[in-house]
């Protein structure tokens, strides 16, 4: 019998179809413990190697480039000593099967362990396991070396693949296995081609000017390097952000342990009707009652028993200012902050249920020297009186609304007011506005006459952090009290504590407050069990300004909340573990784009736009619109990347996905140049070892023809 | 539970019809391969599939008109359409492979993953972030869901192959032929065309990730375990070529790895690294 038949017979059980078991060597026959053990074993020296690369040897020069040459030389010796048994092991399916595992194993460990985290936060998350992961490189663990040492048996194995079975590797069936194996070692070459000598970096541009520098990527390990030069200049010419149309809707939260929040209704209010999905175990009911578009909030100080509350109010009244008939300003003399002070600090009304005894009369409206006061802005002095508009040196607009001599903030009315007469802290409220620089509205700000207090208020972070206000002591006790009493509607008017003046109190009419002049003060009739209470009412021409009245309705008992669409969120609690908020829909940026030229020598070559999914490409660089900056709409961060491995890899990806096809699909289909190829061509020679043959054996697209019957 | 019933209320009339429409294919399908009746109940059956393939492929429409963008972003919305790959792609097989326990585990299967999709329903459509606006979208997204329905298919016949080693199915040929073969076999090419598309995605992910983020592979989350199913089915696929494991070994493999898809899939949210990712849906 001839080897050929020979080998035919032992092939027999496989003549009615069926996978057949391969023909194993040496070292596929170990048992799959051993053969894992020999990896992990290889694996953890690669380990052991780079806990001493980095570590106790990192001082060594050279010693990365030293530990590559001795592990491809280690290998180099490896392939010489025992070539013959792996390279037919390395070129079997068992091998492939170990070692994949492995990467396997690695990958998932990758998932499961946090990678590339700062050194600190890993050594935090991770409290006494933090060091032994760190020293077995898991920290990182697709650029440790037991990876790189796997992606590296794949290459040699899928190069000895093909290598063994070159006699036959041309043939269309066989073509697919060629592909496919030779792709992958391009993948990984291509791959180690790009980490090692890519550049990549983040350009930071603002509209209008010129970069030509990156900030390279950081890697953690790797010290940061500077900013790297490229030899072309990047202009940004323009960039555009584009949202998605505003949506304003009532979203109805469930809180979750762990301050996580899930959504779980989102509803667009209609008045009258249900909102937000408190969900069948409250009894909790919303209803919208109004969309306010231009909401603007009316503080009032009302009876207690017109509202719902359980308060019981304390005195208040309502007061205007007025000046040659035209009203200056309005306001509340109230629990909070019974005495109002004229915007011109010249005088104050204080409201009291009971006339005062007659020695704190003479406490009252000791007057200072000066109702002038003094800022400075860079270099500038400027002498301002409150109720003044001014205008500063670089365009800005400032309005001096009133001075407060012991300024506080108070929480409940949200309002600034003053505690005292004392110039305890002494602060200017203005309104600043820059017209010239596109910010039109004005924006309330303090300013602090004490320098520690400019920085705990946080002048520093307002519109006017670099105007300074210098107080001149004095200028702090107004000339004129007026004690306004409620109970007696009478008004005594004091002055450097002797009283000047007693009056009876018409509420609602106006009295001059000032010896002369056209001012005049309206007090409305006091209330005495008055609370605070908020009015939402849509302004004609205020700012837009969205919120959402509601009616809440839980039990038999309703009250009305106003949500407003921006700032802080006050939400309802609608149910035990949900909240009712009004809002924006999230993610309202739809894409954004550059347009930026690109300047060589000075002369444009190209101008073109680069966006999201569409990068721009130039000089070996491509520039990925990365970045955008919600609060600066002229900054467009683009990031800039060069891989000399990318045509490689993108061929290896095309290449392996026809090679995959082809072994599933196409390669039963015998080409015409191969018809007529049967074991009889003399330039077939089967290597001694094995037949090429044998690997192809399966019934991809032949059914069996019999139904295995197994035991 | 409330939660559940609340969802449930706020899906749409086609939506409860697929809802009842796989039940009642499963139990069709169910009673025909206990032999308990006959030929018509696969008829209805079948019908009951192409059904929900009509209800889907009229659901994900309505949504895409709505949504003004391709309903794929959410988990919801990706359940929805791998009811429809799957069905589509059960409608074309069993033109050729008329195996009813595995109708009845199709039928099954989807009825779970919609009720997954009525506990995991959007309150609202989100905005589709510019991430996602690209030609690469709807490719990659499509060719992986129907690679998961083959990769369901693969474990399917390998799930029948371990209960009913023995059993012979008859393949419907060109021309009016029939061949037989096992459950493994049915497997196995079910492996095969799914492999060829868990490769084409793969692939589909790593060029559009150059385009969008600037590297083909950046070993985030979902990237890795897509990279480790798909090597269990290289594995698979070496293993049962050249070393010829037989047809209960690969089957096992074959579970192995649909749980490995299905891990992928939907279990991402339940890994430490996954607040990282810009991959993972939220």
């Amino acid at each position: 019998m001839s080897k050929k038949t020979a080998k035919q017979a032992e092939r027999a059980p496989h003549a009615a179809g069926g996978p057949r078991p391969g023909r194993k060597t040496k070292l596929a026959k170990l048992s799959w413990s051993s053969q894992f053990s020999a990896v992990l074993g290889l694996m953890a020296v690669a380990a052991l190697v780079q806990f001493l690369v980095d570590g106790p040897l990192a001082q060594v020069g050279n010693v990365r480039a030293i530990a590559l040459v001795l592990g491809l030389g280690a290998a180099v010796c490896a392939a010489v000593m025992w070539g013959k048994q792996l390279y037919d092991y390395l070129a079997g399916a068992t091998a492939a099967a170990v070692i994949l595992t492995l990467m396997m194993v690695m990958t998932a460990i990758g998932t499961v362990i946090v990678q590339d985290a700062p050194p600190g936060v890993f050594m935090q998350r991770y409290g006494a396991f933090g060091a032994p992961l760190v020293a077995l490189g898991f920290d990182d663990i697709f650029h440790s070396y037991a990876f790189g040492l796997l992606i590296f048996l794949v290459a040699v194995m899928s190069v000895v693949t093909v290598i063994r079975r070159r006699k036959t590797m041309l043939r269309w069936r066989h073509l697919g296995l060629l592909l496919t194996h030779t792709s992958v070692v391009m993948v990984i070459v291509g791959g180690a081609i790009g980490a090692a000598t890519n550049s990549k970096g983040m350009m930071h541009l603002t509209v209008g000017e010129a970069a030509d520098t990156y900030v390279p990527e950081a890697r953690p390990g790797i010290p940061a390097a500077g900013p790297q030069k490229v030899d072309f200049q990047v202009v940004l010419d323009s960039f555009k952000l584009d949202n998605y149309n505003v949506e304003l809707k009532a979203y109805t939260y469930k809180m979750l342990p762990g301050d996580k929040y899930d959504l779980v209704a989102a509803d667009t209010p209609e008045p009258g009707k249900p909102v937000g999905a408190p969900g069948p175990d409250s009894d909790t009911r919303v209803v919208t009652k109004r969309v306010l578009k231009r909401g603007e909030r009316v503080i009032e100080w009302v009876s207690a028993a017109s509202v719902h509350t359980h308060e019981r109010g304390g005195l208040a009244a309502p007061l205007r200012f007025e000046r040659a008939g035209k009203p200056v300003a309005a306001g509340h003399m109230h629990p909070a902050a019974p005495i109002a002070r004229d915007p011109a600090g010249r005088f104050e009304v204080r409201l009291v249920a009971q006339p005062p005894a007659p020695s704190e009369l003479a406490a009252l409206a000791h007057r200072g020297d000066k109702t002038e006061f003094t800022l400075r802005v860079g270099a500038q002095v400027l002498a301002v009186q409150p109720g003044g508009s001014y205008e500063l040196p670089d365009g800005r607009l400032l309005k001096v609304e009133s001075f407060l001599p012991d300024f506080t903030y108070d929480n409940r009315t949200r309002q600034a007011i003053t505690r005292s007469n004392e110039p305890n802290n002494p602060a200017l409220v203005v309104q600043v506005s820059n017209p010239a620089a596109g910010q039109p509205m004005p924006q309330t700000a303090y300013l602090f006459g004490k320098e520690e207090m400019r920085k705990m208020m946080g002048q520093m972070k307002s519109a006017a952090a670099d105007i300074l206000f210098q107080h001149q002591p004095g200028a702090a006790a107004v000339g004129r009290s007026i004690v306004v009493v409620a109970d007696k509607a009478e008004r005594i008017v004091v002055e450097e504590g002797k009283v000047i003046e007693r009056a009876p109190m018409k509420w609602g009419e106006g009295f001059k407050p000032l010896a002369s002049g056209d001012d005049t003060v309206v007090v409305d009739q006091p209330i005495t069990d008055a609370v605070r209470h908020e009015r939402w009412v849509e302004s004609a021409n205020g700012q837009p300004f969205p919120a959402l009245e509601v009616e809440v309705q839980q039990g038999a008992h309703k009250h009305a909340v106003v949500l407003p669409a921006y700032g802080q969120a006050n939400p309802v609690r609608i149910a035990n573990d949900r909240i009712l908020v009004y809002r924006e829909k999230p993610n309202k940026v739809k894409n954004y784009e550059s347009t930026v030229s690109i300047l060589q020598g000075g002369k444009k070559v190209l101008t073109q736009r680069v966006k999201v999914n569409e990068p721009l490409e130039y000089g070996g660089w491509h520039f990925y619109q990365s970045n955008y900056d919600p609060d600066n709409p002229r900054y467009s961060g683009l990031q800039l990347v060069k891989d000399p491995g990318l045509p490689l890899v993108t061929l290896a990806f095309w290449l392996l996905m026809y090679g995959v096809l082809h072994t599933v699909a196409l390669r039963n289909w015998i080409p015409p140049w191969e018809r007529g190829r049967k074991k009889d061509r003399p330039d077939v020679t089967v290597d001694d070892q094995e037949d090429p043959d044998d690997e192809d054996d399966s019934d991809v697209a032949r059914p069996a023809a019999k139904a295995e019957v197994t035991p | 539970m409330s939660a559940i019933l609340e969802n449930l209320g706020r899906q749409h009339p086609l939506f409860w019809a697929m809802l009842f429409a796989f039940p009642m294919a499963a139990a069709s399908y169910g009673l025909v391969a206990m032999n308990k009746v006959g030929k018509p109940a696969r008829v209805t059956g079948s019908l009951l599939m192409w059904a929900t393939l009509i209800l889907s492929t009229i659901l994900i429409t309505l949504r895409w008109i709505e949504a003004d963008r391709p309903p794929f972003k959410s988990l919801y919305e990706s359940l929805v359409l791998f009811v429809w790959c799957t069905v589509l792609m059960y409608v074309v097989v069993e033109r050729f492979y008329r195996i009813a326990w595995f109708g009845f585990m199709t039928a099954g299967f989807m009825l779970l993953v919609l009720g997954y999709a009525v506990f995991k329903t959007d309150a609202e459509i989100v905005n589709l972030p510019a991430a996602l606006q690209s030609v690469w979208f709807v490719p990659h997204v499509v060719v992986y869901f129907f690679a998961y329905a083959a990769i369901f298919f693969g474990f399917a016949g390998a799930v029948l192959h371990l209960w009913r080693p023995g059993t012979v199915v008859r393949i419907e040929r060109a021309g009016g032929s029939y061949a037989e073969m096992n459950y493994a076999g049915f497997m196995h090419l079910a492996i095969l065309f799914g492999f060829v598309l868990l490769t084409a995605g793969l692939i589909m992910g790593a060029l559009w990730a150059k385009v969008a983020w600037g590297d083909y592979w950046v070993w985030d989350p979902k990237e890795n375990w897509a990279l480790v199913s798909w090597l269990v089915y290289v594995i698979y696929l070496h293993l049962r070529y050249t070393k010829g494991f037989n047809d209960r070994q690969s089957a096992i493999l074959a579970v192995v790895g649909f749980a490995a898809i299905a891990f992928t899939y939907l279990g991402m949210h339940l890994l430490p690294t996954s607040e990282t990712s810009a991959h993972i849906y939220q």
